[in-house]
């Protein structure tokens, strides 16, 4: 892929003196061991270097892309999130600490995105999210740990149910929850991404935890009973 | 502890959310209350099968597509101009400080032209046209002022109020109002009968408009053909006085 210099045209800082041409390398392999260290690649590609700026997107996409899909329930809304999100990234890298810890900034951004697009969503008087039918049109491999088939259904059919109860959730016990159980970061951490406080983010997990402990019980017996 | 405090607590007992005290409080009453406790296992399993909340499996190659549209959109992004980027163009403290100052030249010069023009450009008495009409509100306001009263009606407003030191211009324009008025008497005076002016008011008045300089002298006929007005007055530096005139 070529980059022209017309490129760094609104690259964080310093990047139009870039005027070179870059070849991306699509894995990486240019970059030598030594550079692949997450701050030098930041910073480099804070400077305006594409390749570093690409070799971020590779290493933090699959989770973007997967925080995406749980927040928002479906392959389309989450590609377009993420494109938007690596979007932001780049234009906001330049503000970007190195102190901070670039993860937990990569997912407030993912959040806010994920957010916006709710919130498009809503405005459009579309139907709030469709895990289950996203998963049934591209149902996930199920780990083969047991060869009973009948405990494999029963597997796939709770982890149905639970994608079904996150969607029903609020925005923000939603984020709650999958930050804190799923992508497992602390409560503060949570509530730093969040920007809020832990407090709140205590009492957004439990009751999101209730509610899908609710929602769990409710239609397993009824999923019990219909088998 | 009792049932409902711990219920309210158990979301976050399993994720070891709570202060050490609860945390045993809680222990401690699990192990008195299986509903509680089962309650507990619930949400332990709630737990786990979040663990297992994974999306499905994407392809490089969708990886590499979304790779492709963001540079893509950066391209874009650089190519159109925003407004954000018109506004940082335009807001340049070069440019802001180039147009401030352009900005207070310009009205230093504007104003300076018409300060200058307002001492100099303000319209000559001599231009001005001698009004036409006949009424008495275009006679002087300074009319009433105690001033030394002659035997002719029109010859009383030509003299200015004694002790009074106007300036050049308000005294110009004073006599000139003046002389105004007087040629009003006079032409009304001669409507009925003779000429209205003398020729030497006319050239007297005329000579005033033009060099206020040279001392005044006006000649204004009466009623009575033997009895003619003379007023000699200096032109800017001397106040005429009432004793300058005879008869």
């Amino acid at each position: 892929m070529k980059v022209g210099s017309e490129l760094f045209m609104h690259a964080p800082s310093g990047a139009s003196k870039m005027a070179l041409a870059v070849e991306i390398p699509l894995l990486g392999t240019a970059l030598t061991r030594n550079q692949t260290s997450l701050d030098l690649l930041i910073e480099r590609a804070a400077a305006g270097d594409a390749t570093a700026f690409e070799q971020i997107m590779i290493s933090s996409q699959p989770r973007v892309m997967a925080m995406s899909w749980r927040m928002l329930g479906n392959e389309a809304d989450a590609r377009d999130a993420s494109q938007e999100v690596f979007l932001r990234v780049y234009k906001y890298l330049g503000r970007f600490k190195q102190d901070q810890d670039f993860f937990a900034w990569l997912y407030r951004i993912t959040v806010n995105v994920c957010r916006d697009i709710l919130k498009k969503r809503r405005q459009q008087g579309e139907s709030p999210v469709s895990i289950a039918a996203d998963m049934d049109e591209g149902r996930p491999e199920i780990p083969a740990a047991d060869d009973d088939a009948e405990q494999t259904l029963i597997h796939a059919q709770q982890r149905e149910l639970i994608s079904r109860a996150i969607a029903l959730l609020p925005y923000k016990e939603r984020a709650s929850i999958l930050l804190r159980d799923v992508e497992g970061f602390s409560t503060e951490e949570v509530a730093r991404i969040l920007k809020s406080s832990s407090t709140t983010v205590r009492s957004q997990i439990s009751s999101a935890r209730r509610k899908i402990r609710d929602y769990c019980r409710r239609h397993q017996g009824l999923t019990q009973e219909s088998r | 502890m009792n049932c409902r405090q711990v219920e309210k607590l158990l979301p976050l007992f399993t994720s070891h959310d709570l202060s050490d005290e609860r945390v045993r409080s809680i222990t401690v009453h699990l192990q008195t209350c299986a509903r509680c406790a089962a309650g507990a296992k619930e949400y332990r399993e709630t737990s786990q099968l979040l663990q297992e909340f994974v999306p499905p499996e994407f392809s490089e190659d969708s990886f590499a597509e979304i790779r492709r549209d963001v540079w893509r959109q950066i391209e874009t992004a650089s190519d159109a101009p925003t407004l954000r980027g018109l506004l940082a163009g335009w807001l340049q403290p070069r440019l802001v400080w180039a147009a401030a100052i352009t900005l207070l030249v310009t009205v230093s010069a504007v104003g300076i032209y018409f300060i200058a023009n307002r001492g100099t450009t303000q319209p000559s008495v001599a231009d001005k046209p001698a009004p036409v009409n006949r009424n008495t509100e275009n006679e002087p306001k300074d009319k009433e002022s105690p001033t030394p009263r002659l035997a002719s009606k029109g010859a009383s407003d030509i003299h200015p109020a004694p002790g009074s030191r106007p300036r050049q211009r308000t005294h110009q324009k004073v006599v000139t109002d003046q002389l105004n008025s007087l040629a009003l008497n006079a032409s009304g005076h001669a409507s009925n009968s003779t000429p209205p002016l003398t020729a030497n008011t006319t050239e007297s008045a005329a000579s005033f408009k033009k060099d206020t300089t040279k001392t005044l002298r006006l000649e204004i006929q009466t009623k009575n053909p033997n009895i003619r007005i003379i007023w000699f007055a200096p032109g800017e530096t001397k106040q005429p006085s009432p004793n300058s005139k005879g008869i």
